[in-house]
């Protein structure tokens, strides 16, 4: 193929004639070139959620009430010793789990169900002489957890009483809208335990695990006498 | 592990990071240790890291690293997966200035149903390693330990004449987390 010497390259842009005195040059054509990849030294990671400001930690003894009813446990207050329920008064506490990997079960002395499963040979949430102790050393193996009372004696109210491993405390009051009362409600919301006071009577635990949307996966094993 | 060409503390004794790796950057620290068989509830042990200031405090409650707060709000000391019990990875390049010391801490965690102590727990160690694994420096905690420690601090990186070091310090607590916790300014 002939080459000419004297003919323009158009396809080849920097061999494009320079544009004659006193004419607008035609812009560039820009290119949207990809940005070249450079070579990064950084370690790979994820995005940095964005940063929220530290929990207000439960201090000495919050009440909960229909107007103020959540709490937040702080990061320490979450993961650390034992964290329990207790009727104050002649009614009794049970339970409803569940468990990150989807396990539920329900806690209640009427049942003679008293344990959960076990990490470091401790159950999760367990009754013991009248409380419900949750183990915190293993918190990320719970993701939500009911706290019911039973036992109500007329229209009497009865205090629920949380206790932490600090000895801060939170409480709520209930009347005895139904043999049972959902008391307190607890959500494990990324390694913070967030409190809410409930407050629905029901006829029992079984339906108010139904009516929280628990199904009931788990039983103990039976114990040999 | 390879751990021939690396340096054994004793209590109380410390070395210069700089003569153990040639630019102090990220190292590891890794704890461990055994528990002696039981059939009961079993001892929790849980590594932490306390990031001091000049002072000997936390820096704030957010400076305690340990499971369920697993860096510090710079990200410099945070909890990793890796070898041993529990690790814990420090940018030593990259510890703000106002960091004086990272104090390595590890409770039983104190729950009701016990034994919250180290009465169990046998052949205590930390270690620590560079990013390839490599042991530099380990203190295997003498002798055992009774009931009455519920608390170990294991020992400390820290600044001295702007270069970092590390102690091992293996002194027990029986005030628990909360008396170390106390100590050290944060509230738990």
């Amino acid at each position: 193929m002939a080459f000419s010497r004297t003919a323009s390259r158009a396809d080849i842009t920097y061999l494009r004639r320079r544009p004659k005195v006193g004419e607008t040059p035609r812009p560039a054509k820009q290119e949207s070139a990809p940005e070249p990849a450079r070579l990064s030294l950084k370690r790979p990671g994820a995005p940095k959620p964005p940063e929220l400001p530290p929990v207000k930690r439960v201090l000495g003894r919050v009440l909960l009430t229909a107007d103020v009813p959540t709490v937040t446990l702080d990061r320490r207050q979450s993961a650390i010793g034992s964290l329990t329920f207790e009727v104050a008064g002649p009614g009794a506490v049970a339970a409803i789990w569940e468990l990150t990997d989807g396990t539920t079960g329900i806690i209640d002395e009427a049942e003679q169900v008293r344990t959960s499963p076990e990490f470091g040979r401790r159950p999760i949430v367990e009754l013991h002489r009248g409380r419900i102790i949750v183990g915190l050393r293993h918190v990320k193996e719970l993701r939500r957890l009911l706290i019911l009372m039973n036992g109500f004696r007329g229209n009497d109210p009865q205090r629920l009483l949380a206790t932490l491993h600090d000895d801060s405390t939170f409480e709520s009051s209930h009347v005895g809208t139904g043999p049972y009362v959902a008391a307190l409600a607890i959500y494990n919301v990324d390694g913070e335990l967030v409190v809410r006071r409930e407050g629905e009577g029901v006829d029992s635990a079984e339906s108010l695990a139904g009516a929280y949307g628990f199904t009931r996966t788990w039983l103990p094993p039976v114990q040999r006498s | 592990m390879a751990s021939t060409g690396s340096i054994k503390l004793q209590r109380g004794g410390n070395a210069a990071l700089s003569e153990l790796m040639p630019i102090v950057g990220t190292v590891v620290v890794g704890f461990g240790w055994r528990l002696i068989e039981s059939n009961g509830p079993v001892t929790e042990l849980v590594p932490s890291a306390v990031v001091c200031n000049a002072q000997g405090r936390a820096l704030s409650d957010e400076h305690l690293v340990f499971f369920n707060q697993l860096a510090s709000p710079d990200g410099t000391v945070k909890y990793v997966d890796g070898g041993d019990e529990e690790q814990l990875e420090l940018d030593l390049s990259s510890v703000p200035d106002n960091v004086d010391k990272i104090v390595f801490v590890v409770y039983a965690d104190p729950d009701l149903r016990k034994p919250g102590n180290f009465s169990s727990v046998r052949s205590a160690y930390f270690r620590l390693a560079d990013r390839s694994g490599t042991e530099l420096v380990r203190y295997d905690i003498e002798g055992g330990s009774g009931t009455e420690v519920t608390a170990m601090i294991f020992g400390e990186v820290y600044r001295h004449r702007g270069a970092w070091k590390v102690r091992a310090v293996g002194q027990g607590y029986s005030t628990g987390l909360k008396g170390v916790a106390n100590d050290f300014g944060v509230a738990i």
